[in-house]
């Protein structure tokens, strides 16, 4: 983990949204935002001290995080020579933000983190194979087969007709409109492997809802096992809808900008 | 006289509610109405919106009853109470609800057990509904017990008044 995420961590522990932070501290909330996702350099022991102030720490703990971090760096490089040659090569081709973020993709995809407390986070049971933006849909049947087809596939021996319909009849009985311009179709079903897909619309559906909103987001969820962790992941999925997903994914047209959307909310209270 | 013993004997067989209301002052009074209507005391949890209400049946559950307002921030109480019943949990619900449409009440009796309390209502209206989803319940040693309460409830039910805020609104 870089300063970057533990300084996220410490703000979200603080109760502090990011432009909280940076007007405390008195930057801007770019600036403090490139420096929690590792894009800035860890900043200065000044002002790290003025960002210790605004989340009432005591200023030598951050610092000292940092440094920490450094060394966290070295021991690694230590034990992993090849990894000193990689850095360098990165360095040597002066790769820049947008390439180092292909380059995280890359990792993510093929080197995922293995944090248990993260099975249940909604950008981890999406991935961005099941991200669609976009998509021209004129009923909510039309976005349960699609979502349904990115998480299970569609040459599946017909699996994907019989969950799509599993989640058409739970819809039929109980729609699931949450409001903010979000609906979760979901089923729970014996012996599928428990993903999420999540569907932004061109047009937004203009179906009878909570607060009148349309949808325009869907998180489509297929369960392998109900009970606790069934429930756990539509509270997880509320509590985005409840931040306004569905607006701060409005024109997003890259997946992986909607994952990283979806990992700050996320990580909000 | 209330006793220790009397207390570790009303421990054991407490009995769990989860109460959904935005309002303070009505979490309050259905938690009062519960408790001074019945012989032995239910442990309650408060919840002020529909997320809330989701992560507690998901991690501080199982509640051997749940009373929540339809109309909760976040999401509904009766979208709570579809996603409940999808995942598999049959924990009784109390709905309660000054608006209710043919589809909430078409709901309520396809999730069984679940009742609908039309808002305004008064006390014994809603330990009524209690009794009825718990006496269908399967036995289970709070449940037995909350059965041997909920036999004192409807009488004592009457005494306990609704707060302010919600009195206004029987008017």
């Amino acid at each position: 983990m870089h300063f970057g995420s533990t300084l996220k961590l410490l703000r979200v522990d603080s109760g502090l949204s990011l432009r909280a932070l940076a007007r405390r501290v008195g930057v801007s909330s770019a600036y403090l935002s490139r420096v929690e996702n590792g894009h800035d350099p860890v900043p200065t022991a000044g002002r790290l001290s003025a960002i210790a102030d605004a989340m009432d720490l005591p200023p030598e703990m951050l610092v000292q995080l940092a440094q920490q971090t450094a060394s966290a760096l070295v021991d690694y490089v230590d034990r992993v020579p090849a990894a000193s040659a990689l850095f360098l090569e990165i360095a040597r081709r002066g790769l820049d933000t947008a390439q180092l973020e292909r380059l995280r993709e890359v990792m993510d995809d093929e080197f995922p983190e293995h944090d248990p407390d993260a099975r249940h986070l909604m950008s981890a049971l999406v991935g961005r194979k099941r991200v669609a933006l976009g998509l021209e849909c004129d009923a909510i049947e039309d976005v349960i087969e699609a979502g349904t087809a990115l998480c299970v596939g569609r040459d599946d021996g017909g699996a994907a007709a019989e969950i799509a319909r599993s989640i058409r009849d739970r819809e039929a009985k109980a729609p699931t409109v949450i409001g903010n311009g979000v609906a979760v179709p979901h089923a729970v079903v014996e012996g599928a492997s428990t993903a999420a897909a999540l569907i932004t619309l061109a047009t937004p559906l203009d179906v009878p809802t909570p607060d009148g909103a349309p949808i325009e987001l869907a998180i489509v969820l297929i369960s392998s096992a109900g009970g606790s962790e069934h429930l756990e992941v539509l509270a997880r999925i509320a509590r985005l809808a409840s931040h306004h997903i569905a607006r701060e994914l409005r024109g997003v047209t890259s997946p992986a900008r909607a994952l990283a959307i979806v990992k700050r909310l996320e990580s909000l209270r | 006289m209330w006793s220790r013993e009397d207390s570790a004997k009303t421990a054991e067989r407490r009995v769990s509610v989860l109460i959904a209301d935005p309002s303070p002052p009505m979490r309050s009074w259905l938690a009062t109405t519960l408790s001074l209507s019945a012989s032995g005391r239910p442990a309650c949890s408060f919840v002020d919106d529909g997320v809330d209400l989701l992560y507690h049946l998901a991690e501080k559950g199982p509640f051997d009853l749940v009373v929540a307002q339809v109309a909760l921030a976040g999401i509904d109480g009766g979208q709570v109470l579809a996603m409940a019943r999808t995942a598999g949990l049959n924990t009784p619900f109390v709905l309660v609800s000054a608006v209710a449409d043919d589809r909430l009440r078409s709901l309520i009796a396809r999730t069984e057990p679940a009742a609908l309390v039309d808002d305004p209502f008064d006390a014994p209206a809603l330990v009524s509904a209690a009794k009825r989803l718990l006496a269908a319940a399967q036995p289970s040693p709070g449940r037995v017990a909350w059965r041997r309460a909920i036999a004192k409830w409807t009488t004592r039910a009457a005494g306990a008044a609704p707060p302010a805020a919600r009195a206004r609104a029987f008017r």
